[in-house]
């Protein structure tokens, strides 16, 4: 910390980079950088030369400096880090984060430790371990160990990134260390509970980055009866917006009603005005400019009963012959219907009858019977939807990839 | 699963084509409850019961027979209305550029 408050002293605009190899030290580096409130950029392995070169001058890649405090764990494959006594942020620090899906140099949203951790209440002090499934750099990666920071406690993770291959070791690895707390998307929560996962210390469950449907919140309800579930609604830009914490899919009509945070479109897309505490500014390498007053999400949610329901982000709009259909609908409603499917992608497909037509990639559970499921499911797709919304191609796989998200990779 | 792309080429005849066509035109009347279906020559295709999202149907397990789709190598728009038109379309390509 000595060199970084050196560089701070002189030049108040200047951001760092951790950029060491090992995922632990990254995080240890963030830590140690906000306390003495520094800017840190979080960026993903591939991205930080490129980021850097464009900071130029100002920044500082952190596994060049010397003195920083590190904890050295020999351990290749997984972390262990204990934050009691740390130090905690100061309110003057700031992080950069990188928004996804953008090409050539990404767009970063500069939050303070505050608005990262909206809605969220740390346990201080008490026996709490944290489960690290997202990538570190992340926005809900950095909200985990940003929580395990205040809360002083412990968080393990593995020095990989996490994928379909060793979800099983993550798993081995969260019960030997009797991890209390688990952060997942819906996919990895699948993919946990298909390896086995079921240890008695989880106490908290919180999924996001995708629409938590219906069949996995019940799975996970059925393995761990004593948690905490809840599903949290957040985005890069926004934070944390909302939390639902009844066990059930989508979100009670009462959150968003009435409540003058909230707007759709009229293609049904969320609107969110950000909190006055949220800074929700982009940031670039060349110029900071604020998040409009109301922010689209690109998320299309629409009314069912007394729930919204997520039926798509508005940019996988497939167009079937002049229908407009939203593919996560569909996957929502295979996955609820169907519980051999393990994962599952539905996309548009250039046809030169209709323009595009749905096609499914499924992964399945091993052993299961694939040409049975196939029928079943066309059978069930031609009771419950409407022609254009049924998948006309199927494709069966083992499992689908995750993305560095740990959502389940879409098809570009 | 069959791995359609090392059917050799020559293995798709013209008749071999016209074969899996019609054959795939009744699988789908059956799966959408049209039919029985009588294919001639000169049948119009969307006029024979099979509506157009059937025929989209058509076109996909056809790109899964044969291990490519004719429609979206073409730089034409070309649309066949009848059934000859439509197997012609498919035989040129894979068994006419010989």
């Amino acid at each position: 910390m000595i060199e970084a408050k050196k560089i701070l002293s002189h030049d108040s605009e200047a951001v760092f980079l951790p950029d060491n190899s090992k995922i632990s030290k990254n995080i240890i580096d963030t830590c140690n950088l906000l306390s003495i409130g520094a800017t840190v950029v979080l960026c993903g392995p591939c991205q930080i030369q490129e980021i850097s070169n464009s900071l130029g001058k100002r920044s500082y890649l952190t596994s060049t400096l010397q003195h920083l405090d590190k904890k050295d764990e020999d351990n290749d494959s997984f972390f262990f880090i204990n934050f009691e006594n740390a130090p905690m942020p100061s309110d003057l620090a700031k992080v950069w984060v990188a928004t996804t899906g953008t090409t050539g140099t990404p767009k970063f949203v500069e939050h303070s430790v505050k608005s990262i951790l909206e809605l969220m209440k740390p346990p201080i002090k008490s026996a709490v371990t944290w489960g690290l499934t997202y990538a570190y750099y992340k926005f809900a990666g950095l909200q985990v160990f940003l929580q395990a920071l205040k809360g002083q406690a412990k968080i393990v993770g593995l020095e990989q990134r996490i994928s379909s291959e060793n979800t099983t070791r993550l798993a081995a690895l969260f019960h030997e260390s009797g991890v209390t707390h688990i952060s997942t998307t819906p996919s990895l929560a699948r993919q946990l509970l298909a390896a086995g996962f079921r240890s008695e210390f989880v106490k908290v469950i919180t999924l996001g980055g995708e629409r938590a449907e219906q069949r996995t919140l019940t799975a996970l309800r059925q393995t761990f009866p004593k948690a905490k579930l809840r599903h949290i609604y957040a985005s890069t830009e926004l934070g944390a917006v909302l939390t639902v914490a009844d066990g059930l899919e989508g979100i009670p009509c009462s959150m968003l009603d009435g409540n003058d945070r909230f707007e759709f479109d009229s293609q049904g897309q969320l609107l969110v005005r950000p909190l006055a505490a949220s800074p929700g500014r982009y940031v670039d390498p060349t110029q900071i400019f604020l998040v409009n007053k109301l922010f689209a999400t690109g998320d299309i949610l629409k009314k069912y009963g007394d729930r919204y329901l997520f039926e798509g982000r508005s940019s996988s709009t497939v167009n079937v012959g002049g229908n407009k259909v939203l593919p996560e609908k569909i996957e929502a409603f295979l996955l609820n219907s169907f519980p051999d499917i393990q994962s599952v992608v539905v996309s548009g497909i250039p046809n030169p009858i209709m323009g595009e037509v749905l096609s499914a990639t499924l992964g399945v559970r091993s052993g299961c019977e694939v040409e049975d499921l196939k029928k079943e499911i066309k059978a069930r797709c031609k009771e419950e939807l409407p022609s254009h919304e049924r998948p006309v191609k199927y494709t069966f796989t083992d499992n689908l990839e995750l993305n560095e998200s740990g959502k389940t990779k879409r098809n570009s | 699963m069959t791995n359609n792309s090392q059917i050799e080429k020559r293995a798709m005849t013209p008749d071999h084509v016209r074969e899996v066509i019609e054959s795939t035109i009744h699988k789908v009347a059956i799966d959408f409850e049209v039919g029985p279906l009588q294919l001639r020559d000169d049948t119009i295709l969307l006029e024979c019961g099979l509506d157009s999202m059937a025929f989209a149907t058509v076109v996909v397990i056809l790109e899964e027979e044969f291990g490519e789709d004719p429609f979206l190598a073409s730089d034409s728009a070309f649309y066949p209305t009848t059934l000859l038109e439509f197997s012609e379309f498919y035989i040129n390509y894979f068994a006419g550029t010989q």
